[in-house]
């Protein structure tokens, strides 16, 4: 009997191994699947025939946190990239490049010089200022709908994490009372991986693996979000993340890491203070030009008005031309002092005494710019590196899993040639039996 | 290393993903002509090009800025000139009727002629622009420089300011030439004008001693605007000068602009090809090793 009964036992190997082949070359190609193998042991008792003891996947959790950290960077330095990115281009656009706009007012007051009194030079003078004014408009209205689409894109990326985490939780749910009823998990546990992998490009996670299936997830600044079956609700107000578990509130800050942590660092350590450099150097040439024009007389023979206005408030917002002044108001006349402390005209029309110190206020005015220029270029070309560095990172560690848990054609062809000669071999182990068996019998 | 079959695939596209990048990266470049896309790109390269560009719009305001005294201070010599020229004929007449010896008819005859000159010459002192402004009343470019006042004196009514336009970042040049260089005190103008208002009499005794005084005037007149006229020539041949020189600056910091922004052209039409080279070859192993598998064979 125990012959017959031993070819049964290895026609079910060999049945379970060829159904694991066939499940394996069917998710060849599916991502984050980890290929499954058949455990098999000699069966207890003198020649008992073999026992499939389980059905696994092979997986390195280690390889896994590797995937998860190098995704969460990779998912940092690129959200960082976006938007640094694109306000390099903005601000290094030809045509909006301040410096020109800014030499092009200088040059409108230089050609004024020869001919103060002209009505073309003035009109000239203010078409040069407000084409500043156009060119910061436009920055203004690019850093703007930049810090909007953060705004949006940080509460996409806060629902999306709330999302996973609840499904993440869903799924400790179900492995843990799976593998108390002793069911196979493989899938499940592909799936939650899956999962994980997908939150961590969103923000950086540490894992803990408790051991009863379930997965416990906490933020780079500890901020628990999912332990056992209960998730946390991330959240955000403007460009601050919250993370709400159990009615209680962590924040989350740039240190966080994932496509969240880079967008929170890039706002803080590059839009703001873009736009604050920006308006300075906006509000300083608006500045002395003004108190350049206030130190001498127009054409009619009255005190400089200012030429730009801006809000304090709102610099780049705000910024424009003095709507009231006309050509005839532009004080390139000098000033003297008319022996009691009074100043007046130094000349008449022709008089061309303060445009120089208007040139003279724009020189220089304009190197903030270029640091500001200068600074964008070196960090955006910093991050684009660490960019690289974090993609081949990420592709190492997913590489790195792969080559353990991933599927390959010719090992999975071979398993199944050698499979189909275990089934073979069983079954005519089992022909063998019973011919044995019918040999007895026929003696009779 | 075991390599699984998914990762294969994977590693690959990548592969044709990057050749494909730098190939585009590559084509934009040639087909712009510009280096730099972006100012990461080239970091020192694009604030270079940032301070570059509004260095040469200063030399090109330059530029213009001389030639525009070039004309003006050109328009003020062909007035001074004309001023010269007309200074002569009247020297001749003044010096012919300084002979004591001329008649009542001559007298008369020099008078109308004079009347005819003198006036040319207020007119010329008088002279405008273009824009309607007067070209030797200093900043009050809109007052007459050179009238009588009412007892009949004439007076300079404008001032002695003169316009610098600057030509380079640290100098500048006077584009106006002011009235009372021309004629200090307006001495001349009234001399002439006594001289005119006696010689329109007829004295018979003559206006021999009053005809020498005036040639003394008429010298020192003569002096003044032909000083000025040997200032503007020394301006003019400065600006000349100048001109050469900026447009020199103005060469050179085009040249370091186009090196700095535009492509060089062997070089990235060679990295092209081998971008070219190693995408068509990525495609040719895939295509090959892809079909490799053990199945074909089972």
């Amino acid at each position: 009997m125990s012959m017959l009964l031993n070819g049964v036992s290895g026609l079910n190997a060999a049945n379970s191994a060829l159904g694991a082949v066939s499940q394996n070359v069917a998710n060849a190609a599916v991502k984050g699947y980890s290929r499954q193998t058949v455990y098999l042991e000699t069966a207890a008792g003198g020649l008992n025939g073999v026992k499939v003891t389980k059905i696994d996947r092979i997986v390195n959790s280690f390889l896994n946190d590797d995937i998860w950290r190098t995704s969460a960077d990779t998912g940092y330095y690129e959200g960082f990239q976006n938007y640094i990115g694109y306000l390099e281009q903005i601000l290094g656009t030809e045509s909006l490049n301040l410096n020109d706009a800014v030499a092009g007012i200088r040059a409108s007051f230089n050609a004024a010089m020869s001919a103060p009194d002209s009505a073309a030079y003035r009109q000239q003078a203010l078409s040069s200022a407000q084409s500043l004014v156009q060119d910061i408009a436009q920055i203004n209205g690019a850093l703007s709908d930049q810090q909007a689409k953060l705004g949006k894109e940080l509460s996409d990326l806060a629902d999306n994490s709330s999302s996973l985490l609840q499904q993440i939780a869903e799924m400790n749910n179900k492995i843990s009372k799976a593998m108390a009823l002793g069911q196979p998990v493989a899938e499940l546990s592909d799936a939650r991986e899956n999962l994980v992998t997908e939150l961590s490009g969103y923000l950086g996670v540490d894992i803990t693996d408790v051991g009863d299936g379930n997965l416990n997830i906490s933020s780079k600044n500890g901020a628990p979000l999912v332990v056992g079956s209960k998730a946390a609700a991330v959240s955000v107000t403007g460009t601050s993340v919250d993370v709400n578990f159990n009615s209680q509130n962590f924040a989350l800050n740039e240190f966080v890491g994932g496509r969240i942590g880079g967008l929170l660092n890039v706002d803080a350590t590059v839009l703001q203070p873009s736009k604050l450099q920006l308006e300075t150097i906006v509000s300083s040439v608006a500045d002395s030009v003004n108190t350049a024009l206030s130190e001498g007389f127009d054409l009619n023979g009255l005190p400089g008005e200012p030429l730009f206005t801006y809000n304090p408030a709102d610099v780049l917002g705000t910024f424009g031309v003095n709507a009231a002044l006309e050509p005839d108001d532009l004080a390139f006349t000098g000033r003297v002092d008319d022996g009691f402390g009074n100043w007046i005209p130094s000349g008449g029309r022709g008089d061309n005494g303060n445009i120089a110190n208007l040139v003279s206020a724009l020189n220089g005015s304009m190197t903030g710019y270029d640091t500001l220029i200068g600074d964008l270029a070196i960090q955006s070309k910093q991050v684009q590196s660490s960019v690289k560095t974090a993609q081949l990172l990420k592709d190492n560690a997913l590489a790195a899993r792969d080559s353990v848990s991933g599927v390959n054609l010719d090992e999975e062809a071979a398993n199944l040639m050698f499979y189909q000669q275990l089934y073979d071999a069983n079954a005519r182990v089992i022909s063998t039996a019973d011919q044995l068996f019918k040999t007895l019998i026929n003696i009779f | 290393m075991r390599v699984s079959s998914n990762q294969y695939h994977l590693t690959t596209i990548r592969n044709i993903q990057q050749s494909t990048a730098e190939y585009s990266k590559l084509s934009t470049q040639l087909a712009t002509n510009q280096r730099i896309q972006k100012p990461s790109d080239d970091p020192l390269g694009s604030v270079m090009l940032l301070t570059l560009n509004s260095e040469l719009t200063k030399l090109d305001q330059y530029k213009s800025n001389m030639n525009a005294v070039h004309f003006n201070l050109g328009q003020q010599e062909t007035q001074l000139s004309s001023i010269i020229n007309t200074l002569y004929s009247i020297q001749e007449i003044v010096t012919t009727a300084a002979d004591g010896s001329a008649g009542q008819a001559e007298l008369e005859a020099y008078s109308q002629e004079l009347s005819v000159l003198f006036p040319a010459i207020v007119d010329l002192l008088n002279a405008k622009d273009g824009n309607d402004n007067y070209y030797f009343s200093g900043s009050l470019t809109d007052v007459k420089p050179f009238e009588r006042d009412g007892a009949g004196v004439y007076q300079y009514l404008g001032d002695d300011r003169v316009r610098d336009v600057a030509v380079s970042d640290n100098s500048s040049v006077p584009a106006n030439i002011t009235g009372d260089k021309l004629d200090p005190g307006v001495t001349f103008l009234n001399e002439m004008q006594t001289y005119l208002d006696l010689i329109a009499t007829a004295p018979a005794a003559g206006v021999g001693n009053e005809s020498r005084d005036l040639l003394g005037h008429i010298s020192n007149f003569f002096a003044s605007v032909s000083g000025e006229i040997t200032r503007i020539g020394g301006t003019l041949a400065s600006l000349d000068e100048m001109a050469l020189g900026n447009d020199d600056i103005a060469l050179f910091t085009e040249n370091l602009r186009d090196d700095i922004k535009e492509v060089d052209y062997p070089e990235a039409y060679v990295q092209m090809n081998q971008a070219m080279a190693s995408y068509e070859s990525s495609l040719k192993v895939y295509s090959s090793v892809s079909q490799l598998t053990l199945f074909s064979y089972v």
